[in-house]
């Protein structure tokens, strides 16, 4: 790997992660499902829990459908994405911290922020604003590189309504 | 096109966009002009409909929704930039070399606009844009605005 296939990765790698954001923002289940790889990890167990928080969301208290546990497989994470995407979202992903390991292999940390409104009947509810940090495993297959593991921690969460 | 060119196209679109954003909040309308190619397109059709929003919610602002060439647009800029406080950010750009002189992207965006009334309003959304490269660099040949979220009335 020379440096310029070094700096393609980190862009190729940046394009997934936007990819990500803008599949679950606009609900697109399948785009989204093919981000990761067949083997793909989406770990939410500390999605929904905070410093800022007594204790972890409950149910009745987390406003998306989303629950806080480790998804397995492309075809479970469709599954989810499938029933999780019945609310407005806005995710953003910020300044990124990527490691080129391998050609095949990289890792990387993403600040970001999102917005979470419930919808029903076509009127927003409640609203859930958080700040944290994705950790990455990036993996190359034949079709591009995709996100192998995908874990979110939290700075701060606010529920509102 | 090396990979060298086309990731420093790409970072000049970057900058280009950074530029677009800077001049709309910084009121520099002739600068907002010449992001665009002469015969540049600014598509505002559905910038102000949004899944949480009345289907006919207009513009707040009553200007035309297409504008056409740099001379509009600057326009666009001029009149409505002096009656209000803005801010705009761009992030998370997937952008398509097409050739040397053409690119598309898609870009995430947050803006929020302060009213001479006092209103605020915010929003979230997405530009799908496609670049073209002239002797004066790249520029933004047609730049098109979908929303995710807009403050209601």
């Amino acid at each position: 790997m020379d440096k310029w296939d070094r700096l393609q990765i980190l862009e190729d790698i940046k394009r997934l992660k936007a990819r990500y954001f803008r599949m679950v923002d606009t609900h697109d289940p399948e785009g989204f499902a093919n981000v990761f790889t067949p083997d793909g990890v989406l770990d939410l167990r500390e999605a929904f829990n905070a410093p800022n928080m007594k204790e972890p969301a409950s149910a009745s208290s987390n406003p998306t459908p989303v629950r806080p546990i480790v998804i397995e497989g492309r075809e479970n994470i469709l599954a989810a994405a499938k029933k999780g995407m019945n609310m407005l979202s806005v995710h953003h992903g910020h300044m990124p911290e990527i490691d080129i390991q391998s050609e095949t292999r990289a890792t990387g940390i993403w600040s970001m922020e999102d917005v979470v409104w419930k919808v029903r009947d076509g009127k927003l509810g409640a609203k859930m604003h958080g700040y944290g940090h994705y950790h990455e495993v990036y993996e190359k297959l034949a079709d591009g590189w995709h996100i192998k593991v995908c874990k979110l921690t939290r700075l701060y969460l606010l529920m509102e309504g | 096109m090396d990979t060298c060119d086309r990731l420093l196209a790409i970072e000049e679109i970057k900058k280009l966009k950074a530029r677009y954003f800077r001049c709309v909040d910084t009121k520099d309308a002739e600068g907002y002009g010449n992001v665009f190619t002469p015969d540049g397109v600014l598509d505002l059709q559905i910038a102000y409909q949004a899944p949480n929003r009345s289907p006919s919610a207009g513009s707040p602002d009553n200007f035309s929704l297409v504008l056409k060439g740099r001379a509009q647009i600057a326009e666009l800029s001029r009149t409505r930039g002096g009656s209000r406080i803005s801010v705009h950010h761009g992030h998370m750009p997937e952008i398509d070399i097409e050739s040397e002189t053409r690119a598309t992207g898609i870009w995430s965006m947050e803006d929020i606009i302060w009213y001479p009334s006092g209103k605020r309003r915010k929003g979230y959304g997405h530009y799908h844009e496609i670049y073209e490269h002239l002797e004066t660099g790249w520029h933004i040949k047609y730049c098109k605005l979908t929303r995710l979220y807009l403050d209601p009335e």
